[in-house]
């Protein structure tokens, strides 16, 4: 079966096409040489002989490639076209994974600390706005306060930003009763901490004028769309699982 | 006789599938085997290339594909089963009526008429 797999990857791992349509070639394409093997040996019962004449018959990889690349929608092709000038997204990914003995916990620590205190800097100039909105007046007691709540805003996000990553390790695995106590606790954390963070956001860039807190509907909103984001990371996991036989795969590129 | 290659098939293998979907659904490999039956043993398509023409036909609307349930008889992978839709019945008339018209004016020029 896995010289089968093999074969079928080399034509199927070089298409650029969606993951989902690239496994159900797989799937269909192992599925057709099984037959054709089967086929073989029934009618030779020499099972070497039959595997050779079922990659015979089913063809050449390179030349099936270019025929798969054919079927998929242009627009799609597109999407997957590998652009060679953005392998600083690999520089960054380097850069965000986790160092050689670092702990787990150390290295979920450190990468939410730094995505926490680079989403504090996107606030940094809508602070800039509402100081250039007041014609640059306002007064120093003001300006400390929008330095405190931005240094406040890096602690939640980095906070918020390792729950939902906590969240996003606990829905990954298998769903046990413990991890699925664990995700929610993850996110009951999450929640709590965005929601802590929507006042402190307020005061930064509305300064006092902002009275109308509306913090159910902000809780509301972000356990919904953190429901939603443990939704797109677990079927992204089972995805990623189901496929992982085949990407693992060592078909000699 | 000489065999017929998958290459002298362009541009008619599709409308072919269409035809072997006709009967009945089926999966890839009887697709096939329908066709070689059909082709009097002369048709020899490398077996891998006839995916990439049901893919084509799916995307556009023409044939339907599901994958089939466990039945228990077959060990192995799942196969994919597909069938003709009525976009797909339409352009296989359509095929069919093209195809009479280009043997008409092409057996005419070369003097061997169908």
């Amino acid at each position: 079966m896995k010289e089968f797999m093999v074969h079928v990857e080399r034509a199927v791992r070089p298409v650029r096409a969606e993951s989902a349509q690239k496994f159900k070639m797989r799937r269909e394409l192992l599925a057709h040489l099984t037959c054709i093997y089967e086929e073989e040996l029934a009618r030779r019962s020499d099972p070497a002989a039959a595997r050779v004449e079922a990659l015979r018959r089913f063809g050449d990889p390179a030349a099936l490639t270019r025929e798969l690349q054919g079927s998929v929608p242009v627009l799609e092709r597109i999407l997957h076209t590998p652009i060679p000038a953005l392998s600083w997204m690999t520089t960054i990914q380097q850069l965000n994974s986790r160092r050689p003995g670092e702990s787990e916990s150390h290295y979920a620590v450190r990468s939410a600390v730094r995505q926490g205190i680079l989403l504090t800097c996107a606030a940094v100039p809508f602070g800039i706005i509402r100081m250039a909105g007041s014609g640059w007046a306002l007064t120093p007691s003001e300006l400390g306060v929008m330095a405190g709540c931005l240094a406040a805003l890096a602690v939640l996000n980095s906070a918020f930003l390792y729950l939902i990553a906590g969240m996003a390790r606990a829905v990954r695995g298998d769903l046990r009763p413990a991890a699925l106590v664990r995700a929610a606790g993850y996110w009951a954390g999450a929640v709590v901490a965005g929601l802590a963070s929507a006042p402190v956001s307020a005061r930064m860039l509305l300064g006092n004028e902002n009275r109308h807190n509306r913090l159910l509907v902000i809780a509301a909103v972000l356990a919904v769309a953190l429901l939603g984001i443990a939704a797109v990371i677990r079927l992204d996991a089972v995805a990623k699982r189901r496929q992982s036989e085949w990407t693992a795969l060592e078909i000699g590129e | 006789m000489e065999l017929i290659r998958g290459d002298a098939l362009r541009g008619h293998l599709e409308t072919m599938i269409l035809s072997a979907l006709e009967r009945s659904e089926a999966h890839g490999f009887e697709v096939l085997r329908r066709l070689e039956a059909a082709g009097c043993g002369v048709l020899h398509l490398k077996e891998g290339s006839l995916y990439p023409a049901l893919y084509r036909l799916e995307a556009a609307g023409l044939i339907k594909g599901k994958w089939q349930e466990g039945s228990g008889e077959r060990r192995g992978p799942r196969r994919r089963v597909y069938s003709l839709t009525r976009k797909g019945t339409r352009r296989l008339a359509e095929g069919r009526a093209g195809w009479r018209r280009f043997v008409q004016v092409v057996g005419g020029i070369l003097g061997a008429p169908a």
